[in-house]
């Protein structure tokens, strides 16, 4: 789901998930891709993000409907963590498939 | 794959990040120093040792909601992460079933606990032993101090091995290194991550 869609007159360049691409972004989806959930101090101490950056961030995730907000109970107390959803799972793989395929056959 | 691997690097950084509090290797420490209290001071309360292991995890899991979850954050890790632990988990429980075990059969066949307990060589096979264990932590955890700590453990079985003045030495020594630098470490955490109050963290 492109953020702004482009014409750069290369198909792979095009497709690649903006949402996604923004580096704060994409260390907020590589984070939950790898655990299971966090919460937002969580999220902050590991990304070094402030917290309005992060808030920001987190909200453009959600809207693309890449992670979701949970509120639960954790020892009779409240906690609100976050977690990619299915489709932000699917879609940050497509991503890392779409990166790898992109610097395909290229050596250093 | 190399993205793969740099995934794998933000997990274990994460939960190496989680655990640098110090308060696994306090309650680790507490464990073997419990384990030289009734083994040197009051062998026959010996089958205190299991008691003290399940009071200090149930410790373990109080400290760290109480001192590292309102300072780093809460976090549950992946499946394979959590059966990581569970593999750490589950060698405890086996090296002090084996031990207990051994203790006993040292109890009904005294000649048994002659043969292992003041056999000449016992001491260097324990440090190899306990080295082992040190090591697999180490390795299943991602935590390299714990090769440190095997390191340690087999150097000080060396040392009673050809200085054997006091035969429990290599479990004094590790168990008062892996708890002071615990304690060092859950100085260092409670520094560098002050607790947040409540409100203070957007979406907390």
């Amino acid at each position: 789901m492109p953020e702004e869609p482009s014409d750069t007159g290369f198909p792979i360049i095009d497709d690649i998930d903006r949402v996604i691409h923004e580096p704060a972004r994409l260390l907020i989806m590589s984070h939950l891709y790898v655990l299971d959930s966090a919460n937002f101090l969580f999220l902050k101490r590991q990304t070094g993000l402030s917290d309005g950056n992060l808030s920001s961030h987190i909200t453009k995730l959600e809207n693309a409907g890449y992670v979701e907000i949970i509120k639960k109970f954790v020892d009779r107390k409240p906690l609100t963590v976050i977690q990619l959803t299915k489709g932000g799972r699917e879609a940050f793989r497509d991503y890392q498939r779409q990166m790898q395929h992109m610097f395909e056959g290229i050596r250093d | 794959m190399t993205e793969n691997v740099k995934l794998k690097e933000i997990e274990r950084k994460a939960f190496i990040s989680y655990h640098q509090d110090g308060i696994l290797d306090i309650c680790i420490g507490s464990v073997i120093l419990n384990l030289v209290i009734f083994i040197w001071l009051l062998p026959e309360f010996w089958f205190f040792v299991v008691g003290g292991l399940i009071a200090w995890m149930s410790v373990y899991t109080g400290i760290k909601k109480k001192i590292t979850v309102p300072r780093m954050g809460y976090v549950e890790f992946s499946a394979a992460r959590k059966r990581r632990i569970q593999n750490v988990l589950l060698v405890g429980v086996i090296v002090l079933v084996f031990a207990n075990l051994l203790g006993i059969l040292a109890m009904i066949y005294p000649p048994l606990g002659i043969f292992i307990f003041e056999s000449q060589y016992t001491i260097l096979l324990i440090g190899i032993f306990g080295a082992i264990i040190f090591s697999f932590i180490g390795y299943i955890s991602d935590m390299k101090r714990f090769y440190s700590y095997g390191s340690v453990f087999l150097a000080s079985s060396v040392v009673t091995f050809f200085f054997p003045f006091v035969v429990i030495l290599p479990l004094i020594v590790i168990s008062l290194t892996i708890l002071s630098y615990g304690l060092v470490l859950l100085y260092r955490f409670l520094l560098k991550y002050p607790k947040q109050l409540v409100g203070e963290v957007a979406g907390a």
